[in-house]
């Protein structure tokens, strides 16, 4: 966990007096142990002020380490584009960059010398490097440098990655309530052309809400207000199989939440608690306020499951709909902390209640 | 609100059935005196100019001169009529308003939604004419109680209860008939938190502690001295008051529950 972290090398360098403390009692020291320590911490702040490229502002920080490092006169890091980060006196250097980028070998004039930077055995750039420098040193400063851009590239593309989950995670719309709401209103548009249009709207409401892709956030009175539309459609298609009671506290109309991280619950409710269960069933929602948390609670009274399955759902084992599940725990997870996950209350025969809990002031959590 | 005459409206569509839809919709609201349609920015501003609409709803996206690009050039006009923005697709929102829109609506419309927007319409275009409050006359309303005349403290009235010409006040210390019709007094309160929820019913909005859906069309408000039904019609308005109120933070002083 330490090692993952640049931040976790203070720890080395707390243990620095120890060796020192040695040498005054006059002991044989492990030979260079401080300066390897050092080398180690100067190794840290280069590669991290490589992590955004070799001409981000942060590098050249590293190029004046590296300069120290190799005790040269001047390095230069060269990226692609042949823009240059300089430590030291510049010199010219137009030539030997030309020819390391087109041969991709080392090459040198008098005591400047310039060698390729690789990264997955593609070229990244040029070190280049005036003094004098034994070549071998030079050799291994490149080949740190190269492997700290490596580094970097890879954690941004994790980053990258990251988001790019987190917004597949966004909940699909279900076909199969799609078409059934839309052959619901089909019929009404025939026996009653007013209830028709009012469930129209109450469509266009939760496609809407669906598609909406203009911010990360919304408020609870927008997410309640595309679960009722949701409830709305599914008991026009259930009828009285489903019954729907809906509660929330007005204080916490306004608290931030992601996008759709209330609605997959409550279709989940329908789909698992209702339309499988014989007779029907009841969904209850609900969001108050407990001191600092906003408290949604989404509760159905059908067949529940045994506490095992709700574990295997939350795992991400779970099939069809309760993926829905998932994408929600992720997602409140990433946005505000790994202690807001869901919570699914559950036993066979005794419905299943799946709790979520954020907090209702969240710096930089700020609906659209 | 703008006289007996009401609202003389303009609507712009490129679209011949969503114009129909919104004409069809201004002239089953009420206040509308009368609708006209244009189906493309010129003949749109032809008729600005020969019949000096009220307001005129806009469609934004259309072929040729668009919904926000009229509206720039209505802008210049000496006396230019009300905008409001009819639109699919919400992207525009923040440029609608630039453009000086007092309302912006979502196709496909409600009547509810439609009704706010002219609520609007009038609002805007009686500012300035208003005259300025009148003296808060109803802060506290006396009561006959026993005999004897009391004063009831409006900051106690979580909702009134309409029943014929009068309205019977519910506070936690008790329910009190009073002689005035609930149109007046929501006249009164209307600007000091109160709302209409229902053809019997005035709420204040800091009293409600739940609202209640069934989603097949009955809406409770939740006080502690009872319950209050929200008609279908008042919902929208009850609930944009509950989330501004609760935005500015008005339900966490804990004065309702102490019943201040």
């Amino acid at each position: 966990m330490v090692g993952a972290d640049p931040g976790g090398m203070a720890v080395p360098d707390a243990q620095l007096p120890a060796p020192r403390r040695r040498r005054l009692l006059g002991r044989r020291a492990t030979p260079g142990a401080g300066e390897a320590m050092d080398a180690l911490a100067t190794g840290v702040e280069i590669a991290s002020a490589l992590r955004d490229g070799l001409t981000a502002p942060a590098a050249s920080g590293a190029a004046r380490r590296l300069r120290a490092l190799l005790d040269a006169d001047a390095v230069c890091l060269v990226d692609l584009d042949g823009a240059r980060t300089w430590a030291g006196p510049e010199v010219t250097d137009d030539a030997l960059v030309d020819e390391v980028l087109r041969t991709d070998r080392r090459a040198a004039r008098g005591d400047v010398a310039a060698l390729p930077l690789r990264v997955r055995d593609e070229p990244a750039g040029v070190l280049v490097v005036a003094g004098a420098v034994p070549d071998g040193a030079a050799r291994k400063a490149a080949a740190f440098v190269s492997d700290a851009l490596h580094r970097g590239r890879l954690e941004s593309s994790a980053d990258a990655a990251e988001q790019a989950e987190l917004r597949a995670l966004r909940a699909e719309i279900s076909p199969h309530f799609v078409y059934n709401a839309l052959t619901t209103i089909a019929s009404f548009v025939r026996s009653d052309p007013a209830r028709a249009r009012e469930l129209l709207l109450d469509f266009a409401l939760y496609i809407r809400h669906n598609l909406a892709r203009h911010g990360e956030y919304t408020t609870l009175a927008g997410e309640f207000r595309a679960v009722e539309a949701y409830l709305t459609l599914a008991r026009a298609v259930l009828g009285e199989r489903l019954r729907v009671q809906v509660r929330i506290a007005p204080e916490v109309l306004p608290v931030a939440i992601p996008f759709l991280a209330l609605q997959p619950l409550v279709e989940n409710a329908v789909q698992h608690g209702v339309e499988r269960a014989e007779g029907g069933g009841s969904v209850q929602v609900s969001g108050e306020a407990q001191g600092e948390d906003c408290v949604i609670a989404v509760e159905d009274d059908g067949p529940g499951m045994p506490p095992e399955r709700a574990q295997d759902v939350l795992a991400g084992r779970g099939t069809g709909t309760s993926l829905g599940l998932v994408n929600v725990d992720r997602r409140l997870r990433a946005v505000f902390g790994a202690g807001y996950g869901l919570v699914i209350e559950t036993a066979p025969g005794a419905g299943t209640r799946v709790v979520v809990r954020v907090p209702r002031f969240h710096p930089g959590v700020v609906a659209s | 609100m703008t006289g007996t005459s009401g609202l003389r409206v303009l609507v712009v569509d490129d679209v011949a059935p969503a114009l129909d839809e919104m004409c069809q919709l201004l002239r089953e609201a009420p206040g509308v005196a009368s609708v006209e349609a244009a189906g493309d920015a010129l003949t749109a501003l032809r008729l600005i100019q020969t019949t000096a609409p009220d307001a005129v709803f806009l469609d934004i996206s259309m072929p040729g001169m668009d919904g926000l690009e009229l509206a720039g050039l209505l802008g210049r006009m000496t006396d230019p009529p009300t905008i409001v923005f009819v639109t699919a697709f919400e992207q525009h929102a923040v440029s609608a308003y630039g453009v000086g829109a007092v309302d912006y609506l979502l196709k496909p419309v409600s009547a509810e939604r439609l009704t706010a927007a002219l609520g609007r319409v009038n609002r805007v275009r009686a500012t300035g004419a208003a005259p300025a409050p009148a003296v808060d006359e109803l802060a506290a309303v006396p009561v006959e109680l026993g005999g004897r005349t009391r004063f009831v403290r409006r900051a106690d009235v979580r909702f009134a209860e309409a029943q014929g010409d009068y309205v019977r006040l519910h506070t936690r210390g008790g329910r009190h008939l009073v002689r005035i019709p609930i149109s007046r007094l929501e006249e009164h309160w209307r600007g000091v938190g109160y709302v209409r929820v229902h053809r019997s019913f005035l709420l204040a909005v800091h009293a409600v502690q739940e609202l209640r859906s069934d989603v097949s069309g009955g809406l409770l408000a939740h006080t502690d001295v009872g319950d209050v039904p929200v008609s279908r019609r008042h919902a929208r308005e009850l609930r944009d008051r509950l989330l501004d109120a609760a935005t500015r933070g008005e339900f966490d002083s804990g004065a309702r529950r102490d019943g201040r």
